[in-house]
Order: structure tokens, then sequence, then C-alpha cells
């Protein structure tokens, strides 16, 4: 149902359709920025590949061929995006860690929210970049494992693979920070 | 299906999926469901473990574009073309329509004044019609030029 509504509304975007290209932006927005900012811990940036993904997709509608999903392709472009923007941070200089904050953070702790998520966004950016990838596209974003794997262009059994490197990882970081 | 199921493949898909088995993949699903009804204490430790991090993940705030990107991306969107306008279009329309119906009445009332005064021959009668549309007297006209 979305993959022709998706098609109906990238046909007129292209034509211009300001409704269409609204639909499209509020829709598809969201997603793509909250995966840059996961991937790149900076919003700043993040937004840099949130527009740098929708200029290629306006460029790329007059002649859009439906072989994958507009979501699919557009969160890959994105990806591919972050991909090279990591790279080249770790080129340019030798990757400085996020700033890690040190305290408890198993869940049923009296932590403050925002602390928390700061040093559980700090420790998914301190991931090898594939696994924070996963860990992003499937455990806080709502993508199917099918799509997830697309957009990482693996398949769902490389996918699972990824997840539980990440989360193992994930927990042995925050878990060692805690005991700091 | 339980059968197919072993503890080792079920730690592991709570360790990729999370501590929820309607996460895992549809074609494990029921039998990873069974076996976690079957021995639930088994998997205790696993799953308290996933439950945190999927708490913890979980408690991650969405991310929301600003005003000032939503515009930059619909700005950056492609525009509607402006449509092609015929040059007869880009003439004034009343004063061309007034043009005509006064060309209209002129020639609605020559052609009156003329099978009204007409008497001569053919060629006199079209030059009484091109006359009186273009508004001469046609019988002054005549007497004059008989003059």
């Amino acid at each position: 149902m979305a993959f022709s509504s998706d098609l109906d509304q990238i046909t007129r975007a292209a034509s211009g359709d300001r409704q269409a290209v609204s639909a499209l932006v509020n829709r598809y927005s969201p997603g793509v920025l909250a995966l840059a900012t996961r991937m790149l811990a900076d919003r700043a940036e993040a937004e840099d590949v949130t527009q740098e993904a929708f200029i290629r997709a306006w460029k790329a509608l007059p002649t859009w061929e439906p072989r994958a999903k507009f979501s699919t392709w557009l969160h890959r472009v994105a990806l591919n995006l972050c991909y090279d923007r990591l790279r080249k941070r770790r080129d340019s200089t030798m990757a400085e860690l996020p700033e890690r904050v040190d305290m408890a953070l198993r869940p049923d702790d009296a932590l403050d929210q925002s602390e928390r998520v700061q040093a559980v966004e700090g420790a998914i950016a301190a991931l090898p970049e594939r696994q924070a990838a996963a860990l992003t596209l499937c455990a806080l974003q709502d993508h199917s494992q099918a799509e997830a794997a697309a957009i990482m262009e693996i398949s769902v059994e490389a996918l699972e693979s990824l997840l539980a490197r990440a989360r193992r990882t994930l927990r042995t970081v925050l878990m060692e920070r805690s005991e700091a | 299906m339980t059968n197919t199921m072993t503890d080792a493949r079920l730690i592991a898909l709570i360790e990729a999926w999370g501590a929820d088995a309607n996460a895992f993949p549809e074609t494990e699903r029921a039998a990873a469901k069974a076996l976690l009804a079957e021995a639930a204490d088994r998997f205790a430790d696993t799953l308290q473990a996933a439950r945190d991090m999927d708490i913890l993940l979980g408690g991650m705030p969405a991310v929301t574009p600003s005003p000032a990107l939503t515009a930059a991306l619909m700005d950056a969107a492609p525009k509607a073309s402006p449509q092609r306008r015929s040059w007869l279009a880009a003439i004034p329309r009343w004063p061309t329509i007034g043009a005509f119906a006064s060309l209209a009445i002129g020639l609605a009332i020559g052609l009156g004044a003329a099978q009204s005064g007409a008497t001569g021959t053919a060629d006199d009668a079209v030059d009484t019609l091109v006359y009186a549309a273009l508004g001469f007297d046609v019988i002054n006209y005549s007497q004059e030029t008989a003059q």
C-alpha cells in the first residue's frame, strides 16, 4: 500500500506538486535524520546528510524506477553518506570517541534521563559503523528485518549477526562504565 | 516446531532481536515461543539482559527535523515548470475585444447604409460597403466624387 502510494507521490513530486513533495519530506525526513544522527552523533552533520540524501532523491525522481522501495533507497543513500563521513573523520583525525558519560546505566537506576540518553547515544556512535547501522535501523526505528537488510545490502542472517554483536558490545561498554 | 529450536539458537535470537519474541524472524517465531513457554527458567538471565537493553534503547527520544531543515528540503525539491503562454495570450484582451466589436458594429451599420442607398454596379456596392464600414458618409462622398 505504502509502495503504490509512494509511486503516486513520487510521480507527482517529480512534476513539482508541492503537496506530494511535502508528503515525502514529512514521511521520510525524520527516519533519515534519526539514522544519520545516531550514526554520526552530530546533529549538524546529520542535517547535512539528510539534505544531501533528499537532494539526490529529488534529482532521481524524474527517472525513478521502482526497483526498490523509495524509503529503502533513500535510507541506503543516507547510510552510505554517513559511512563516507565516518571514513573521512577517521582519515583526517584519529577518531575521538564521543565524550563518554561515566555513570551507572541500568534502566532501574535513578539516572537523569538526558544523561542516560547521551551515554547510550555515545556508545552507539562508538560501535563499528555497520553494527551501529544495524542497531539503529532495527532497534531504534521501525524497519522490518527485510527492509533493514535491504538498506544495508546484506542478508537477514548477516543483519542478525551484526545486531547480536552490537547489543553485546553496547552492553559491555555500558556495564564497564557503570562499574568504573 | 519446538523440536527444531535448540537452546543455543533461542539464545542467539534473544541476543540479536531482544527479549520480545514477536521481533524474532517469522519463520522461527512460533518454535521460539514454544520453547520459551516450555522452559522459561533456562533463558531467564538471557531474557533479563536483553530486556534491560530493550528498555535502554526504547527510551531513546525520537529525532525530529527542525522547521528550517524541512523548509530546506522542500526548497530543494523539483519545482513545477511555468506553463508556456502563446504570443496571443500576451496581448491584452479587453482592447482587442473592443477593437473587434467596433469593427463588427461599423460593418453592420455600413452594410445597412449601403443596402438602403446602393444604386450602382457590384463594384460600387463593394466600395460603398467599405466606405460605410470605415465611417464615411456614403451619399455625400458619392456626390463629392460626382462634382
